[in-house]
């Protein structure tokens, strides 16, 4: 556990974390419901918020690699397995953490006006796990630091956009709507507007068995970095 | 134990049949230009890297990757600065200390022990940002000591740093070896591997060119004894009578100080001295001997701090 427990403390000890973590996603949950919007703006905007915190958190298993750690690392007895693992369930379990602060937060908020909370929830958590998994397999595939954030932060940035974090997916063209479904944001974003408007149970199921799977294909990619 | 360890990386022989032995208790030192191998080495003895042919041995067992049973008993120092910028000292002994399965009392225990070893105790909870360059590099020491090793791979400890915290790595470094700790020290500073290994292997292209005890390396590239004499007034007939004892090559006069060559193990320096009397008496002596850097510089051809041609 001596690996989950530092990768826990050492999420928290970076301020830019801190904010991503604790502020930001929090502050989104005030956000007012809008008009043309299914779900409440802040709910919709915390996508990217996960995204991006998945990222930061990750970030420092990427300068671990830059600054000679993993070889230290790989002398000891550990596998790169167990360390990736126990790394990946301390954000993981950051992250869920927020998302139940944040739903918790949302039903405060909105009140009724955010249907099934506990869904939500599900669908957030599914979600982080294809987050982090995505920043993992990121830092897996491109070994220097400076190239993997810039590539990183620029495609989760463009999949944010086309997977309609940041406006309806009704204002999309069929086109770009048929490319946002490559990405696992559409999933989220389908997920919350399929909860938010009362819609077919196997539409959510669909929603969260393709993040899922996201996770998975990219997990896997991830989990083949060599520690030295 | 090295065994005729082949390693390639593509067109590049790495190391090209190399042979070295580490006896128990030793400290072992690594020398060799960039690019000489001695890293390939470093990694491929810690486990870090599988050999194309040949075979490590560490107490008896196959050193491969994975031999998670020999891990436990090896410590790494690396060349750069590896410990966590955002945990402070006692974190990051925690840390490593629980990556070798120690825990509770026993860990605390080790952790107080390790920081009072490299005087890091009263800074133990300030974070590695806040240290000076001497201080982080016994920090990266003690992280891998935390599991006390029986053997300990230092690749690089003192690189820029103060003399004072180099002194002090070197002092701890001894006391390791005098508790029993197997050492393989590599560096480019060759009075820090002449002061504390016991003995000494160089290599070069991939291959170790010499291996033995600093004065047997000496040994092998001393052709000729040199002693340099400070006199009160030396005469020509003097230098004729130095001149003329046996094992002598050459005689050079500048003013009143007289260097005399002669050749390896002639042992002629108390019939030096006896005849230098006549000159007015002897103010001075100095006897040079080669040094690890002449043993270095004469068997690659390479002068050791700047990995350059010489």
């Amino acid at each position: 556990m001596t690996i989950f427990r530092f990768a826990l403390i050492r999420a928290f000890r970076r301020p830019l974390n801190l904010l991503l973590i604790c502020g930001l996603p929090l502050a989104a949950a005030f956000l007012p419901a809008a008009p043309g919007w299914v779900v409440p703006i802040g709910f919709q905007m915390y996508g990217a918020l996960l995204l991006f915190g998945a990222f930061l958190m990750l970030r420092s298993v990427v300068d671990d690699g830059a600054s000679g750690l993993f070889q230290r690392i790989g002398a000891a007895p550990v596998t790169q397995f167990r360390y990736i693992w126990e790394t990946f369930l301390a954000y993981a379990l950051v992250l869920v953490a927020q998302n139940a602060i944040m739903v918790g937060l949302g039903v405060l908020v909105h009140g009724e006006r955010l249907r099934s909370p506990l869904l939500l929830f599900v669908a957030f958590a599914a979600f982080s796990l294809t987050s982090l998994s995505i920043s993992l397999a990121g830092g897996a595939l491109l070994r220097n630091r400076d190239t993997a954030y810039q590539a990183l932060s620029t495609l989760l940035m463009v999949m944010a956009m086309i997977g309609g974090f940041f406006w309806p997916l009704e204002i999309l063209s069929p086109a770009l709507r048929r490319a946002a479904m490559a990405t696992p944001c559409y999933w989220l974003v389908h997920a919350m507007e399929t909860l938010q408007r009362g819609g077919p149970g196997g539409q959510f199921v669909l929603s969260l068995a393709v993040m899922l799977l996201f996770a998975i294909a990219f997990l896997l990619v991830g989990s083949r970095r060599r520690l030295a | 134990m090295v065994n005729d360890v082949v390693k390639r990386y593509d067109s590049l022989l790495a190391l090209d049949h190399v042979d070295f032995e580490i006896a128990q208790g030793e400290i072992l030192g690594l020398l060799g230009p960039n690019g000489a191998g001695k890293t390939t080495a470093i990694r491929a003895l810690a486990g870090l890297l599988p050999v194309d042919s040949g075979s490590i041995e560490l107490f008896g067992e196959a050193q491969v990757p994975g031999a998670m049973g020999l891990r436990r008993r090896l410590g790494l120092v690396t060349q750069e600065i590896t410990v966590f910028e955002d945990l402070s000292a006692r974190e990051n002994l925690e840390f490593f200390g629980g990556l070798y399965g120690l825990k509770g009392a026993e860990l605390r225990r080790r952790i107080a022990e390790t920081l009072d070893f490299v005087c890091l105790a009263e800074h133990a909870d300030a974070r590695p940002k806040k240290y000076s360059g001497g201080m982080k590099r016994r920090l990266n020491i003690a992280c891998a000591l935390t599991h006390r090793p029986e053997f300990l791979i230092m690749d690089e400890p003192t690189v820029g740093i103060d003399p004072q915290s180099r002194n002090h790595i070197l002092e701890s470094v001894k006391s390791l070896r005098d508790r029993g700790t197997t050492i393989l020290y590599t560096s480019h500073y060759m009075e820090e591997v002449q002061a504390i290994a016991t003995r000494v292997v160089i290599m070069d292209q991939g291959h170790a060119i010499a291996q033995g005890t600093v004065d047997e390396l000496v040994e092998r590239i001393q052709y000729e004894e040199r002693v340099r004499l400070e006199l009160g007034s030396p005469t020509e007939e003097l230098v004729a009578r130095i001149r003329a004892l046996p094992g002598v090559k050459q005689v050079e006069r500048e003013g009143a100080s007289l260097t005399v060559v002669s050749e390896a193990g002639s042992a002629n320096l108390d019939r030096i001295l006896q005849a230098a009397q006549g000159g007015g008496g002897v103010r001075s002596v100095q006897a040079d001997k080669p040094s690890l850097e002449d043993v270095f510089l004469t068997l690659t051809g390479k002068s050791l701090r700047d990995g350059g041609e010489s």
